[in-house]
C-alpha cells in the first residue's frame, strides 16, 4: 500500500477540507501533511523583516507611486487592466473546515513546514512510496518529480487533453460540451500527466458561473478523494493523455457575460 | 533621453511630455466600452482628415511637426472604415468623407495606374502595397455609388500590379514589394473579381503569389520578409497585413492552405500574448521578443488591432472561442491607452504607433492607420459579441 501525504500551502484550506471529509468517508487516513509555507517558527517571524526590505525594493517603490499617481489623476495602470481579465471563484464554501494542524495532532501524523519542496526532506519521507496530493505547490519541476517513490497527483477542472489550462470548467459549458474532472499525476509540463481517473461533473444545480465553479470545486475534491483511494491500493492504474492537447486561458469579461446568461436561459 | 531627442519631439511642451511621462510609468486609462472607443477614435480620424484640407487623411500627428499630409495609401484603406461607421451611424458626414477621398485619391493617381509611397508632400515613386490599399478602398466606394471613374481607375491599378509580378512569383521587391505582407495585395486584386473582370490568367499569378509566400513561413511557423529593414525579424504589423491577407485570400479564393497556413502562425501568437499578456512591435525569428527598450519590449499598437482581427476571422471561421477571448483582449489594450485626453487634438484619443510613445514604432507619432485598425477591429468583436449572445 502507497502512504499519502497531503500537500498545502495554509493550514486551513477549503479543498484540503473537502478532501480530508471524502477520504475518511471512503475509510482512508493519510499518513502524513506537508504545508508550503512558512507558517510558524523563527522562519515565520523572520518573514515579516524579509517583507519589510521587499516592500523597500526600488522596483517595488516605483510601483506603488504608479498606482498612486495613476489613482489621483482618475487613471489605471497597464497591470491592472490586464488582471482584470478572468473570472473569480465567489462561492462560500459550505463543508466542515479542516484545522489541518489539528488534525495532524489528533491523528498523531507527521506535520512539516517548509517554504518549497525540500529533495532531502522528500526523499527522507519517501522511503517507501509515496503519493502526495497536491493542494500547494504550483508546477513542480523535473527535479521533484523524479524523486524515487514519489508521485504527485492534482485534480482539474477539465476533461484531458481537450481542456487544459484556466476557466476549462466555463470554457467546456460555453461550448455546449459535457464539463469533467480529472485526477491524473503530475509531470513538469502544464496539465500533461498520465489520467488515474476522470469523471462527469453534474451542473444540474449550476445557474451562474459562480455555481458551476462551485460544482467544480467540489467534484474535484470528491474524484481526488476516489481516485487516490483506489490508486493507493492500486484497484486502478494511470493511462496516457491520448489526442490533440488544447489550452485554454483567462476567460474575457465580455464572454463570461455571454455564459452568465447561458446558464441562466438553461435553468 | 538624448537631449536632441528632447528638442527634435518638442518634449518640453506639457502635452507631450505628460503623454511619455504617463506611458513609460505604464499608467494608461480604464478599459471604455467598446462604442464609446469606437465614437471617440472616429473623432480623431475625422480630426485627421480636416487637418489636410484636400480630401486625404493625414498619416498622423507627430511630436516633432504636428499634423502630417495626406497619406494616400492609408487613405484608401480608411474608405471602408468610413463606410462601414456611416452603415452603423447613418450619418451623412462619414459617406461624404469617403468620398471626397476617393475622388482626392483619384486626382492624384500616376498615370501608370500606381500611387505613390509615403505622404503627398514627399517624392516618392508608386508602390505595389499602397496602391493596392488604394483599390481596396476604391471598390468598397464603387458599390456605394457605380461611378465609372472609379472603375477604370481600379481597373488600370490592377493591371500596373498584374505587370509587376516577377518570374520567381513575388512582386517586384521594391522597398515594400516582395515582401509576406503582399498576401493582402492579393486578396486586394482578388476582392470582387469578376465584376473587375480580372482574368483567369492573372487570377493564377495571383495566386501563385499567395503560394509563394506560404513558402516564406518557416517550420516554427514565424515568417521571412516581414519586415522592412531587418529580415530575420517579424514586425507585428506586417505579420498583420500577412495574416489577414492569407485569411481573407482563403475566404474568397475557396483554397483551404492560406487558412492553414495564417491558423498556426496565428496559434503561436495567441499562446505568446496569453501567457506573456502582450505581443511585441518586434518579434525574433525563433519567437523571442525584441527587446527595443533596453529590458523590455514596446508594444505596437496597430499591430495588436490586426492581430486581434485575424484571431476574430478564425473565430468566425472554426468557432474557436479561445481567438475570439484573446482577441477582446488585445482590443481592451488599444482601449485603455488610447483612452487619452489631451488639450492637444492631435493627441486626443488617438492611437499611438508605440506603446511606450517612445518606442521603436513610428516613435512620438499617432498614426491614422492605427485608428483605422483599433476602430475596424472593434466594430468587427460588435458583430460577433452580438451574435454570439443570441
Amino acid at each position: 500500500m502507497k502512504k499519502v501525504f497531503l500537500v498545502a500551502s495554509s493550514i486551513i484550506q477549503d479543498d484540503t477540507s473537502g478532501f480530508i471529509t471524502e477520504y475518511e468517508k471512503k475509510g482512508c487516513k493519510i499518513d502524513g501533511i506537508l504545508i508550503l509555507s512558512r507558517q510558524s517558527g523563527f522562519f515565520y517571524r523572520l518573514r515579516y523583516f524579509i517583507r519589510i526590505i521587499y516592500l523597500l525594493k526600488p522596483n517595488k517603490l516605483i510601483k506603488y507611486i504608479t498606482n498612486f499617481i495613476a489613482f489621483i489623476i482618475n487613471k489605471t495602470t497597464y497591470r491592472k487592466i490586464v488582471s482584470q481579465w478572468g473570472n473569480k471563484s465567489l462561492f462560500k464554501f459550505s463543508e466542515k473546515k479542516v484545522n489541518l494542524e489539528t488534525y495532524a495532532k489528533q491523528n498523531k501524523i507527521p506535520l512539516y513546514h517548509s517554504a518549497g519542496f525540500n529533495p532531502i526532506q522528500l526523499s527522507d519521507i519517501c522511503k517507501h512510496e509515496t503519493l502526495f496530493v497536491m493542494y500547494g505547490g504550483g508546477i513542480v519541476d523535473d527535479k521533484i518529480i523524479n524523486i524515487r517513490n514519489a508521485e504527485f497527483i492534482n485534480t482539474h477542472m477539465g476533461k484531458m487533453p481537450t481542456y487544459r489550462g484556466m476557466n476549462v470548467i466555463e470554457w467546456a459549458v460555453l461550448e455546449g460540451n459535457e464539463p469533467y474532472a480529472t485526477t491524473m499525476l503530475m509531470n513538469s509540463k502544464i496539465d500533461d500527466g498520465e489520467i488515474i481517473l476522470e469523471k462527469k461533473i453534474n451542473i444540474a444545480k449550476a445557474n451562474s458561473i459562480s455555481s458551476l465553479r462551485e460544482q467544480g470545486f467540489i467534484a474535484c475534491y470528491k474524484l481526488m478523494a476516489e481516485a487516490i483511494c483506489k490508486y493507493k491500493s492500486r484497484e486502478i492504474g494511470k493511462t496516457k493523455q491520448i489526442g490533440r492537447p488544447r489550452y485554454y486561458y483567462r476567460m474575457h469579461p465580455k464572454i463570461s457575460v455571454i455564459l452568465e446568461k447561458k446558464l441562466l436561459v438553461n435553468k | 533621453m538624448k537631449f536632441k531627442s528632447f528638442k527634435v519631439n518638442k518634449l518640453y511642451l506639457f502635452s507631450h511630455a505628460k503623454k511619455v511621462l504617463l506611458d513609460n510609468l505604464d499608467i494608461i486609462g480604464y478599459t471604455l466600452e467598446y462604442e464609446k472607443s469606437l465614437n471617440l477614435t472616429m473623432g480623431w480620424i475625422e480630426e485627421s482628415f480636416n487637418s489636410t484640407k484636400d480630401g486625404g487623411s493625414s498619416a498622423g500627428y507627430i511630436f516633432s511637426s504636428g499634423w502630417k499630409s495626406s497619406y494616400p495609401e492609408t487613405t484608401g484603406y480608411l474608405i471602408p472604415t468610413l463606410i462601414k461607421y456611416f452603415n452603423l451611424t447613418n450619418e451623412a458626414n462619414w459617406k461624404d468623407l469617403a468620398i471626397n477621398a476617393a475622388d482626392w485619391l483619384l486626382s492624384i493617381q500616376d498615370k501608370t495606374g500606381g500611387w505613390q509611397g509615403l505622404q503627398v508632400d514627399e517624392k516618392c515613386e508608386t508602390r505595389v502595397f499602397n496602391t493596392a490599399m488604394i483599390i481596396e478602398g476604391l471598390k468598397e466606394i464603387y458599390k456605394l455609388n457605380n461611378n465609372e471613374a472609379y472603375f477604370n481607375s481600379i481597373q488600370t491599378a490592377t493591371n500596373w500590379i498584374i505587370g509587376t509580378i516577377e518570374n520567381n512569383l513575388f512582386i517586384k521587391n521594391n522597398v515594400v514589394g516582395g515582401g509576406a505582407f503582399d498576401s493582402l495585395v492579393c486578396y486586394c486584386l482578388l476582392l470582387d473579381k469578376s465584376k473587375y473582370n480580372l482574368t483567369k490568367e492573372s487570377e493564377l499569378k495571383v495566386l501563385s503569389v499567395l503560394d509563394s509566400i506560404c513558402s516564406l513561413q518557416q517550420e516554427n511557423f514565424s515568417f521571412k520578409r516581414c519586415c522592412f529593414e531587418m529580415d530575420e525579424k517579424m514586425l507585428l504589423h506586417h505579420l498583420g497585413y500577412t495574416l489577414d491577407g492569407l485569411l481573407l485570400s482563403s475566404k474568397i479564393s475557396g483554397e483551404n492552405k492560406y487558412y492553414e497556413t495564417a491558423f498556426d502562425t496565428c496559434s503561436k501568437l495567441l499562446s505568446l500574448f496569453e501567457v506573456n499578456k502582450y505581443l511585441p512591435a518586434l518579434l525574433n525569428s525563433d519567437w523571442t521578443y525584441y527587446k527595443d527598450l533596453g529590458n523590455k519590449s514596446s508594444q505596437c499598437l496597430t499591430g495588436n488591432s490586426q492581430i486581434a482581427i485575424c484571431f476574430m476571422r478564425i473565430y468566425q471561421y472554426q468557432g474557436d472561442l479561445r481567438f475570439l477571448n484573446a482577441a477582446l483582449k488585445l482590443i481592451d489594450i488599444v482601449t485603455s491607452i488610447s483612452n487619452y485626453k489631451s488639450n492637444n487634438r492631435g493627441i486626443s484619443y488617438g492611437v499611438a504607433g508605440s506603446y511606450p510613445i517612445n518606442g521603436i514604432y513610428h516613435q512620438y507619432q499617432f498614426v491614422n492607420w492605427g485608428a483605422k485598425y483599433h476602430v475596424d477591429s472593434i466594430l468587427l468583436a460588435n458583430s460577433i459579441l452580438k451574435k454570439l449572445g443570441k
